[in-house]
């Protein structure tokens, strides 16, 4: 409302934070949080064996861990912040004003790490002999360097979905000790190191000789290390899940799914568990016969871990629907503490951007538009993801679209779609709004550019 | 009139004066990397074209190219601190602009990750490529001519901000890429890249144990100062240049004090470069002078950075305080209207505003004003997805009252937990009622579903 809009006709404005922020978690939870500390073991196996071997191929693990988190693992943390400020200025805005001193602590930690991670890298040739037990020092330090900084941006994540006493404090630490916070972490450090392990496997297949002892030595142990953390993330998840609240949960069918396919959402479960067994049997074929773990198989067991991940994110993220920062602000970006006047007064009277202030008879369309931009497109495209043409099809079937209904719809869109913001504007707005998405479905009025 | 941009209510973490003070620091320690990052990665392309003619070079630029590994990661990660702070100081002024040439913004993503990995690239590629000097070169010229246009992207941004006034006429990023201030301030923010990698030059071949091959470390400490030099000193024609481009409404007296300053004190260290070049070139290290170099170019740095947020402040001052206005006066007015208050007009009222059209005539069948319970709940929690004789979002009340007949408990039920019968049909959700009024919104749906049935012989039937 108080800014300029940005919108992506055809992605959709969520969809850009989506892939930044997952891109940027498996690189982090894979490559650092996890696979640091699996470096750190293989190295020091190698120094106690005295095998320059295994301390070459540990260097050379790290080495793609190097150029991936400082490249695209930076970058997408970077990416995070800047793409919601696109499209959530407000909410990222007001996080940021809450948890300042946890993002400052967060970033003095994460300066830390990026000189840890240089040093452990770029030193590895040089600190040998005498110095290699301090090498290795270096190396668990940056290991707990990296699990910090995803400690305090979990607390983050946690709060945007429970925030707890948060509402009533609005304090910082009220905001950071919020119920899922632990759940949500005891989680993630033990998904982190399971995956990691499953990039150990593929790693090994990529840098080893087939059939050699390194090789088999390596791919037993990523094995074995993933089938001992996998449980713990299996716990951490169950946790996790008996802390959100029983008003969240009941989106769980759709954050699963689609809001079409909530009926079939176990079928997405079923998958998960699926390729949770996927990583096990891959796991465990790598401890029992280690000659038989080949590229694909290796591949196959990081992509399952990945989907994981990614689709944990996309459900945790669908389930604060409707709020961005729960019982405070609504994802559509309008504060609930404000429905009250905006209700009354409407939405356009109050923004900056838009070309109109109030409905008329002229500009009912234009209004109608406006009014979708402001209050709808952060999550709704026209025609491209979650795009209203579809929607009005499936709803009401092929055009034309009776207005009206529309707009009787939308006033009690909240009651019917657990995940959707009650509608922030008046009634003559709603009514711009049924007006103009109807106007979707004419060939008069297409695209809401006649009258 | 338009209504002003918002300041967020929520208060900011500290004060204004610490932020900002802050905000310069950070902005500083971020910048220094940058410079060298981007001014080291050009002075390396440079000897590495050198290297063509004089091999010796290749090692040198191999040399530097190491630096820059360090520093284009620690630049990005300390460009984080500066980015909370502005954040938070600038909000509405900060993201007005990343939104108004959004698309160019967010590229900044992609665009330093490929820059980043081409540097990768190129760094170990260095043995494999020997051969292929050309396709070597060019990895890197990729490379940083990525890093020559993000600094416009960045600039751009910070530079629109400045002038909420020219907000509306912007259309995208090259619209405020054009604006007067931009392409001066590049050339600007260029020289200093490339001065402070000279003098980093001079400082990283002059260390103990620094030995090339075929290069005299004596000289290569020379060309540093002399690269230093010449482009501090194009920085009296590039400064100058941002100045008089400047829209003059942040101009102020405490500024030019700051830029005399920081000019003041440029003036030592550029003669003390030139007589580093004069230097005798037999003592070790990086000259005698070289410190009080680096010292009064820190000054220089720091009084410059001042200017800069002078301006930035003063350009801002008095829109920040419109934005901290609408603030209070939207909160005043959110709270009146939580309280049940009267709220005051906002406004004259357009000619020809609509009132709200009024809900009875809905053209989906009309229902009559609500004289039971049964029918407030369903105009309430219902009536969007359902009327009587057609189908709407779900099916028609016949429908439901034909496959209930005499069985509202089955309704209810329905209500509370719905399945799903049509894959035609959207999924109904759940609608938590209490028991009283479900029964009453079922016995309703059965008594106006059966009568539209009666008056419409034979049953409509769906297709």
């Amino acid at each position: 409302m108080d800014f300029p809009l940005f919108h992506l006709a055809y992605f959709g404005d969520r969809t850009l934070i989506a892939v930044i922020a997952i891109l940027h978690v498996l690189i982090n939870h894979a490559f650092a949080v996890g696979f640091i500390p699996l470096v750190v073991v293989l190295e020091r196996q190698a120094a106690a064996r005295g095998d320059a071997a295994g301390d070459a191929l540990a260097k050379r693990f790290m080495g793609v861990a190097f150029v991936l988190t400082t490249t695209i693992g930076a970058l997408t943390g970077v990416g995070i912040w800047l793409s919601t400020a696109l499209i959530n200025p407000e909410a990222i805005g007001s996080l940021l004003r809450v948890f300042f001193w946890a993002w400052f602590t967060e970033w003095l930690v994460f300066i830390s790490e990026v000189a840890l991670i240089l040093a452990y890298y770029l030193t590895w040739d040089q600190w040998t002999g005498p110095r290699k037990a301090a090498h290795i020092r270096l190396g668990w330090t940056l290991a707990a360097f990296s699990w910090i900084t995803m400690a305090i941006i979990v607390a983050i994540l946690g709060f945007m979905l429970t925030p707890g006493s948060w509402a009533s404090e609005r304090g910082l630490f009220s905001g950071l000790l919020n119920p899922t916070y632990l759940p949500q972490l005891a989680f993630r450090t033990p998904l982190a190191l399971a995956m990691a392990g499953c990039v150990g496997l593929a790693l090994s297949v990529l840098f080893t000789e087939r059939d050699s002892d390194l090789r088999h030595r390596t791919v037993r142990f990523c094995g074995l290390w993933t089938l001992v953390f996998l449980p713990f993330a299996a716990a951490g998840l169950v946790w996790w899940w008996a802390s959100v609240p029983a008003d969240l949960a009941q989106n769980l069918a759709t954050a699963l799914a689609t809001q079409q396919a909530a009926a079939q959402s176990y079928v997405v479960l079923w998958t998960l568990l699926g390729l949770a067994g996927i990583v096990v049997a891959v796991a465990a074929l790598a401890v029992i016969a280690p000659r038989r773990i080949g590229l694909t198989l290796a591949v196959i067991a990081l992509v399952a871990t990945c989907l994981e991940l990614g689709w944990f994110e996309r459900t945790r993220e669908f389930l604060r629907k409707p709020w961005s920062v729960p019982g405070y602000l609504y994802a559509n970006r309008f504060r609930a503490e404000d429905y009250p006047m905006l209700q009354r007064d409407g939405i356009l009277a109050h923004a900056a951007w838009s070309p109109v202030r109030q409905v008329t008879a002229g500009n009912r369309l234009v209004a109608g538009r406006t009014v979708f931009d402001l209050a709808c497109a952060t999550c709704h495209t026209v025609d491209g993801l979650n795009g209203m043409r579809a929607i009005l099809r499936t709803m009401y079937g092929p055009p034309p679209w009776d207005a009206d209904a529309i707009a009787a719809y939308i006033a009690t869109i909240h009651d019917s779609r657990f995940y959707m913001p009650p509608f922030p504007g008046n009634d003559t707005e709603r009514e711009a709004l049924g007006a103009w998405l109807a106007a979707l479905g004419s060939p008069l009025t297409v695209a809401g550019k006649a009258p | 009139m338009d209504p002003s941009p918002k300041d967020l209510p929520l208060p900011l973490p500290l004060s204004e004066p610490a932020l900002t003070g802050l905000l310069v620091l950070f902005f500083i320690l971020h910048i220094v990397f940058v410079n060298v990052t981007v001014g080291g990665g050009l002075i390396a392309l440079g000897y590495q074209f050198r290297a063509l003619r004089e091999p010796a070079y290749d090692q040198l630029a191999r040399s530097i190219c190491r630096i820059i590994t360090v520093t284009k990661s620690l630049a990005v990660v300390l460009g984080v601190g500066p980015l909370l702070c502005i954040n938070l100081l600038y909000t509405v002024p900060f993201y007005s602009a990343n939104l108004l040439t959004g698309a160019v913004w967010i590229l900044i993503i992609p665009l330093v990750t490929a820059a980043f990995l081409l540097l990768y690239l190129h760094k170990f590629s260095w043995d494999r490529l020997a051969q292929h000097r050309g396709l070597h070169i060019t990895i890197l010229a990729a490379a940083m001519a990525i890093l020559l246009f993000i600094p416009l992207i960045f600039l751009t941004n910070i530079n629109l901000m400045l002038f909420p006034e020219k907000w509306r006429d912007i259309h995208g990023f090259f619209d405020a890429l054009m604006l007067a201030n931009v392409l001066p301030r590049w050339l600007h923010f260029m020289l200093a890249s490339v001065s402070a990698s000279g003098l980093l030059l001079a400082w990283w071949t002059s260390r103990p144990g620094f030995s090339i091959p075929g290069l005299a470390t004596t000289d290569l400490r020379r060309q540093g100062y002399a690269i230093a030099l010449a482009t501090s000193g194009l920085q009296f024609i590039a400064g100058p240049l941002v100045l008089m481009t400047l829209p003059s409404v942040g101009l102020n007296l405490r500024l030019h004090l700051a830029l005399i300053l920081g000019i003041v004190f440029a003036l030592p260290a550029l003669y003390w470069m030139w007589r580093e070049i004069d230097a005798p070139s037999a003592l070790p290290g990086p000259g005698r002078r070289f410190w009080w170099i680096v010292a009064s170019l820190g000054l220089t740095v720091l009084f410059m950075a001042t200017a800069r947020h002078l301006y930035r402040d003063e350009a801002l001052a008095l829109h920040q305080a419109r934005f901290a206005i609408a603030r209070d006066a939207y909160a005043e007015r959110s709270a009146l209207a939580r309280a049940g208050g009267e709220l005051p007009p906002l406004g004259p009222a357009e000619p020809g505003a609509v009132p709200p059209i009024s809900q009875a005539s809905s053209s989906a069948g009309a229902i009559a004003a609500p004289t039971d319970r049964g029918e407030a709940v369903f105009k309430l929690k219902c009536r969007a997805c359902h009327v009587p004789s057609k189908r709407l979002v779900g099916p028609p009340l016949q429908e439901v009252a034909r496959i209930y007949a005499g069985n509202p408990e089955g309704i209810a039920a329905w209500v509370l937990k719905p399945g799903r019968k049509r894959t035609e049909y959207p999924p109904m959700a759940p609608v938590k009622l209490p028991p009283d009024d479900l029964k009453a919104v079922a016995e309703y749906v059965l008594r106006v579903g059966g009568s539209a049935t009666a008056a419409a012989a034979p049953p409509p039937v769906r297709p």
